[in-house]
């Protein structure tokens, strides 16, 4: 179970504070999948990178009970002048995962072939993204943290992901901020919508995906 | 050992392999794994030493310096401010540079910041001691006089640069004031920093004032430790220490403030 309760985050903004969330709570169980719906601007990334424990909060908890990826986008999590392969290397040594099993999964995943030795910053949006869903899958959490990567990539890269990721036997659990709606229908089992700093949560994914819609 | 105890050790390793696995990384990023790498953080002090000879040798200044070798006095007062120099230097917007780590929430600000003190500390302390030894094998200098002096005043130096440097590495995100005036100020602590010359060398009043300066203790340290009684030092250890133990409440206090505020991207 991950629980997020009454969130707030600040941010300096022009010698006063700007509050991008104000409150927020909402929690997932394993194998449920949230979705997090919200207009550009509306705190996603920014209640991802909370949940992720990549910025702290200015209020409010957040509690992992279980293991739970770094927030996977299309920044972050990599170092840019470093090869994929030295990225793989730092990462699983980061989290304490046996190098060969966890290179032998990302490598097969990924198909990156010879760009495992090219710098990440060589590669395209696409490339980096195979490589943070291989790298994570290997390292094999109980809940992936998604921000809208899900969009990058080729048609064979997204079956690979629903496959790994959405389907139910996975039994993997799920939070994933998106604007593709078609995959939160399909996928999610629950919405945050956010507007404004606010958030509710709604178990009913047509009601949330009319409501974000309308926002 | 009870399970209390056991769980503080096993969290430690955990801390302690993140770290390494830190500098390892903060390697690879500086010096690639292209030609020497590693190896150009120990020649490069080295390599200074050699030139400073050379130029004494070309314009005829000989190569002793007040009871000193040369070699020793230039070893003794340049890695140590390199040290110094590189810490701080490195630690200025290392959390910037460095935003992809806090993706893995294991990894805290101070780790980071660590696992690059290790890497500077390993380097120049190598540097050093393998500078000195080529030195001495070639008869142009001769071993410590007072090694456990020696090893205190680096113990100082590196406690030193590293407190200071965690302070100013924790202020930088927040303010572009930094590396403003970070140059300026650091060209200014090279000739008051005691690197290049001895307390006992200025007239009693200026050398009262320069011990103000705490960079000044630890390279009297540092100087009596390896040249002995050849040379007299003057320093107050314990005002260094108290000096040490106020920069790194207050670098640790900054830390956990800009940690609370920084944006990653």
């Amino acid at each position: 179970m991950i629980t997020i309760d009454r969130i707030v985050k600040d941010y300096p903004l022009r010698g006063g504070t700007h509050r991008v969330l104000d409150g927020i709570s909402a929690s997932i169980g394993r194998g449920e999948r949230l979705a997090i719906l919200g207009r550009n601007g509306a705190g996603k990334s920014t209640l991802i990178k909370l949940i992720g424990g990549v910025e702290e909060p200015s209020g409010g908890h957040v509690q992992r009970g279980m293991s739970l990826s770094w927030p996977i986008g299309f920044e972050g999590a990599f170092h840019h002048h470093l090869t994929g392969l030295d990225n793989v290397k730092f990462i699983a040594r980061l989290y304490d995962r046996p190098l060969a099993e966890i290179l032998a999964f990302t490598e097969d995943f990924a198909e990156l072939g010879v760009y495992m030795h090219m710098p990440v910053e060589t590669y395209s949006t696409g490339m980096r993204a195979r490589l943070a869903f291989g790298l994570s899958l290997a390292i094999d959490f109980d809940c992936y943290l998604i921000d809208e990567v899900i969009l990058a990539g080729d048609q064979r890269f997204h079956r690979k992901c629903q496959e790994a990721l959405f389907h139910k036997q996975s039994g993997r659990a799920l939070i994933m901020a998106s604007h593709a709606m078609g995959i939160v229908r399909e996928f999610c089992t629950h919405a945050l919508v956010l507007k404004q700093g606010r958030g509710k949560v709604f178990h009913d994914i047509d009601l949330a995906i009319q409501i974000y819609e309308a926002l | 050992m009870p399970a209390a105890e056991r769980g503080v050790a096993s969290l430690l390793a955990r801390q302690g392999a993140i770290i390494g696995a830190l500098t390892m990384r903060e390697v690879h990023v500086r010096y690639g794994r292209k030609n020497i790498g590693f190896l150009w953080i120990v020649a490069e002090p080295f390599l200074f030493t050699v030139g400073v000879i050379a130029l004494r040798t070309l314009l005829p200044m000989g190569t002793e310096s007040r009871g000193m070798p040369l070699v020793g006095f230039l070893m003794t007062g340049y890695t140590p401010f390199l040290l110094y120099r590189h810490m701080v230097g490195h630690s200025i917007h290392c959390i910037e540079h460095n935003q992809n780590v806090l993706y893995h929430r294991q990894v805290g600000f101070l780790d980071i910041f660590l696992g690059q003190y290790i890497l500077e500390t390993a380097g120049i302390v190598m540097a050093f001691a393998l500078g000195c030894t080529i030195f001495i094998v070639c008869g142009m200098l001769f071993p410590p006089k007072d090694p456990a002096l020696l090893l205190a005043g680096w113990f100082y130096a590196i406690w030193f640069s590293a407190a200071l440097a965690l302070l100013v590495g924790a202020i930088s995100p927040l303010s572009t004031l930094v590396d403003k005036l970070y140059n300026p100020l650091s060209y200014l602590s090279l000739p008051i920093s005691g690197a290049f010359y001895l307390v006992d060398w200025l007239p009693s009043s200026y050398g009262k004032l320069a011990l103000w300066v705490p960079m000044v203790n630890y390279f009297e340290m540092i100087r009596g430790g390896y040249f002995g009684g050849a040379v007299r030092v003057h320093f107050d250890s314990l005002y260094l220490t108290v000096i040490c133990l106020a920069l790194t409440f207050c670098g640790l206090a900054m830390l956990r403030y800009t940690r609370k505020n920084f944006a990653v991207r």
